[in-house]
């Protein structure tokens, strides 16, 4: 054993001890009922009445905290663009892309795809519109729609070029933008910005069209992830660096 | 009954965790990664956490396991 080997054992030792400890040093898992949890009350007990979600964790993500949503939002929005210049996307070679657009060649894939899309879209989309009133919401929903619409563009007859890619970026952009804008009414209307109740009607508790900003904003987040995911998907397949080294070669 | 269920899932994600990283074949470990996300949904279910768990399925079993794919499909498979 190397002396460097030392080092690292000696220094994994003492940092899984330090988490070991700390880890029995915790009450046991459940032990603290919602008595000792400040914000219990307010959630569990406020939450239908202040933003018309009844289901609380999208009351509670797309209203009582919709800033942080926006700067996640935010984050897709970089980490695409990054992603993007890495890839070289958009760069596409017309003669090298022929190959690398070929749909898979295979017809039971195909037939099965072609009656699964349209089923996991709806699903996704209900999971969107639903958020308020059951699991989900808008990231949940935005990753089912995505996967979908990877799954049409394996099999579709794509060819790679910038149409898609732009649909998406287009996509993209719009759905930080509209976020934007329903923050921006709260503010026009004299209150914070992306504040709910007060700007937007509430509506009945429970109902489809309740929760006021609440589904305007999951649409946004929804339409945001699915395009990032079509975007880093199609950017991975067609990006230009495959075409470059095929040049290469 | 429900105990025994979530130390087997448990178990199974630390498991899975192992071989992900032990691993040479890419394309394996993105499928055992896979099945550890869904052991992972399951088990946020179990906790009472629905939002998550819809998540975790979604993201962690469909979508990243069709971008690690289309990764390796631009990379290599095996690992040297």
């Amino acid at each position: 054993m190397s002396r460097r080997d030392l080092v690292a054992v000696l220094t994994l030792v003492v940092v899984g001890g330090i988490m070991v400890l700390v880890v029995a040093d915790m009450p046991a898992f459940g032990s603290l009922g919602p008595q000792y949890n400040v914000m219990y009350e307010k959630f569990t007990g406020r939450v239908v009445q202040e933003t018309g979600a009844v289901n609380a964790v999208t009351g509670i993500i797309l209203d009582y905290r919709a800033y942080d949503t926006l700067g996640e939002t935010t984050v897709l929005l970089v980490a695409i663009m990054g992603t993007m210049a890495a890839l070289g996307a958009g760069a596409v070679h017309p003669a090298a892309g022929a190959a690398a657009g070929r749909p898979l060649d295979s017809r039971i894939l195909a037939l099965v795809l072609r009656v699964v899309i349209p089923f996991t879209q709806l699903f996704g989309l209900f999971v969107i519109f639903n958020g308020h009133l059951s699991p989900g919401g808008g990231f949940a929903g935005g990753t089912i729609i995505g996967a979908s619409l990877i799954l049409g563009a394996l099999v579709s007859n794509y060819r790679p070029g910038r149409r898609a890619e732009v649909r998406s970026e287009i996509v993209e952009s719009a759905s930080v933008g509209w976020y934007l804008l329903v923050g921006f009414a709260g503010l026009l209307a004299g209150k914070a910005f992306l504040s709910n109740a007060g700007v937007f009607p509430l509506g009945t508790p429970g109902m489809p069209f309740s929760g006021g900003m609440i589904l305007l904003v999951s649409m946004a987040v929804g339409a945001k992830v699915a395009s990032t995911m079509q975007t880093l998907f199609l950017g991975l397949v067609h990006g230009g660096i495959r075409h470059e080294r095929e040049a290469e070669r | 009954m429900s105990d025994v269920l979530s130390y087997l899932l448990l178990i199974f994600m630390v498991v899975a965790a192992i071989a992900v990283a032990r691993a040479k074949d890419l394309v394996s470990a993105v499928v055992i990664f896979a099945s550890y996300s869904l052991a992972m949904a399951i088990m946020w279910q179990m906790l009472q956490a629905p939002d998550i768990a819809i998540t975790e399925a979604a993201v962690g079993a469909g979508l990243t396991s069709l971008l690690f794919l289309a990764t390796i499909a631009r990379t290599q498979r095996y690992e040297r």
